[in-house]
């Protein structure tokens, strides 16, 4: 009799397990849903026509089409901005890598004066709300000239990326024996070629975190190119969508077109990448 | 021995490795507050610039439309620890049960959105507060609550909540994602040990996560406050800060002086009072969290 009771609460539990994790995932499936909708919601309406949109803001399209495309093809200003934010990005993530590396590697590597000090002035880039910064940086540029040209973009980006590259960099190669380079040394390669030729190749899981990264923050930027860039020749696909926008004031689902093209890179990169963005994305975070 | 070798010299080579990175950091990083700095200590009239020591400051302390936006930042860093933070939290914690299936889709999906850029989201919101096809009247409307729906972007009353919204939506699963990293750190034993001591789900995420979390809490708290105050694209691409200054942030204060009034210095000094403001801000988190973390010690 008592057994039986024990094993009638044991099946009560469980089914209330059952029902509770049934109600969790319900709700965590909701909520990402909640996440997901509005960008999909973004990519059906494009394919509509704008009759078709005012219509019915909810239903899928009864004829998709890809006029609205098209139509931002032709129109080829996107080209240039492409062309533009391609530049920008590639360059900026060269020396952020560089640069970071260099850092990361000595943090890593050595303890010496004044480490304290410079690690805190790199934290400093980290915390620093970055677009406080916006008329500073703009007032040292038009001073010194170097508003509106190709690479009039590049060094914000390359700095206020490197602080958080510097510190997964750092994480990672404190992780690596320091024999492998000691090592090389003995062998008699010089301390720099050890770094390019041995110790940046065990690093490339973390640089090219560090890239991936960075070329989602770089290729988002709005901020900077903004108050940087008056050019139109010069303007980035950020700021392509912020004209596109104001001509097509109207128009929703061609809005919604450029909107989409703007973030396909970025959607393709964490399609593939999605482990390595969050993760090396939380742990840069942390370090702060 | 062969570590002597190598890692000795050490001063030459660290220079070495330093130079030209720190640099070029102090240069674009650092050197710009230093001379916003100096910018701000004068006046301008038109474009005439004249060294004034700290009239622009007393000008901002009694800039009613200035504390207007250091109190939206502080809005939206308020609204984002109650309702981004705690979600967060709560969906991490959850998440991390091996209760739940799908985990890692689940998870990537929420964290889906950190990765748009700010001005598509910013667009993409502006599309769903639209007042005719946006998304929010369409479902007010379809449920009968039509006497709700509004020009949400327009309403003084409500437009720094709504503007606030996209960043919270944005960015939760961002923190979900600092989260798990913290609980994945937690010695699974002793959730164990807690759960053969009758403890629940409730009382073991109160009384054995929270404080075993304090480290990742204490840089949550930090991040949040700092991305509060760094707030720019979504407040700047939706309204312009506007109706007049309703939905302005600091930021975007000091891009409306400096661009659409031609107040130069005044837009650096808006500048410095922003940074000044946000380590302020972040100092007071920073000890918030210590005082909580040593006393719960003691």
């Amino acid at each position: 009799m008592k057994r039986k009771t024990a094993r009638q609460e044991k099946n009560k539990k469980k089914l209330s397990n059952t029902v509770a994790r049934v109600i969790a995932t319900a709700f965590l499936m909701f909520y990402a849903l909640t996440a997901l909708y509005p960008p999909i919601w973004m990519f059906y309406n494009s394919i509509k026509t704008q009759k078709e949109f005012a219509l019915n803001i909810f239903s899928f399209p009864m004829h998709p089409h890809f006029s609205n495309y098209i139509k931002i093809f032709e129109r080829a200003t996107i080209f240039r901005a492409m062309f533009n934010s391609i530049f920008a990005s590639t360059f900026a993530i060269v020396f952020i890598v560089a640069l970071s590396f260099l850092v990361g590697y000595v943090f890593a590597r050595y303890t010496f004066k004044g480490r304290r000090f410079l690690y805190f002035f790199f934290m400093f880039g980290l915390l620093v709300p970055v677009h406080a910064l916006l008329i500073p940086v703009f007032i040292q540029f038009k001073t010194i000239g170097m508003l509106n040209n190709q690479f009039t973009i590049i060094p914000p980006l390359v700095v206020f990326n490197m602080p958080i590259a510097i510190f997964l960099i750092e994480g990672f190669v404190t992780s690596i024996p320091e024999s492998i380079e000691e090592s090389a040394f003995i062998d008699g390669s010089s301390h720099i070629k050890t770094l390019v030729r041995i110790v940046l190749p065990i690093c490339s899981p973390i640089i090219s975190t560090v890239v991936i990264m960075s070329f989602l923050t770089t290729w988002n930027e709005f901020g900077f190119p903004l108050v940087l860039l008056r050019d139109p020749k010069l303007r980035t696909i950020p700021l392509w969508l912020r004209t596109f926008s104001g001509e097509y004031q109207t128009d929703y689902p061609g809005l919604m077109s450029a909107m989409l093209l703007a973030s396909i890179p970025a959607i393709l990169l964490y399609i593939f990448f999605h482990e390595r963005i969050m993760r090396g994305m939380s742990a840069g975070a942390i370090k702060g | 021995l062969a570590s002597a070798s190598i890692f000795k010299s050490r001063f030459r080579k660290i220079f070495f490795f330093l130079v030209i990175p720190v640099l070029v950091y102090t240069f674009f990083a650092i050197l710009p507050i230093l001379w916003a700095a100096w910018h701000s200590l004068h006046t301008d009239f038109q474009f005439q610039i004249k060294f004034a020591w700290f009239k622009n400051y007393d000008t901002l302390i009694h800039d009613p439309d200035f504390w207007h936006s250091f109190r939206n930042n502080i809005i939206i860093i308020g609204i984002n620890f109650l309702l981004q933070i705690v979600l967060a939290f709560i969906i991490a914690i959850w998440l991390h049960s091996k209760f739940i299936v799908m985990r890692n889709l689940i998870r990537s999906l929420i964290f889906f959105p950190t990765i748009l850029a700010p001005i598509v989201v910013s667009f993409l919101w502006r599309l769903i507060y639209n007042v005719d096809y946006g998304l929010i009247n369409t479902v007010l409307r379809g449920i009968g609550l039509g006497g709700l729906a509004r020009a949400w972007l327009a309403d003084p009353s409500v437009v720094i909540y709504a503007v606030t919204f996209p960043m919270t939506w944005q960015y939760t699963g961002f923190f979900v994602v600092i989260f798990l990293a913290g609980l994945t750190n937690i010695d699974p034993d002793l959730l164990d040990a807690a759960q053969i001591d009758g403890a629940n789900g409730w009382q073991r995420g109160i009384h054995v996560i929270l404080p075993l979390m304090a480290g990742t809490w204490r840089a949550v708290l930090i991040l949040s406050t700092a991305n509060g105050m760094k707030v720019f694209e979504h407040p700047f691409v939706m309204t312009h800060g506007g109706p007049g200054v309703s939905s302005a942030v600091i930021a975007v204060y000091a891009v409306i002086n400096v661009f659409m009034r031609n107040h130069l210095t005044y837009g650096s000094t808006i500048a410095m009072a922003g940074l000044i403001l946000s380590f302020g801000l972040i100092l007071v988190a920073v000890l918030m969290m210590d005082y909580v973390i040593v006393r719960r010690r003691q």
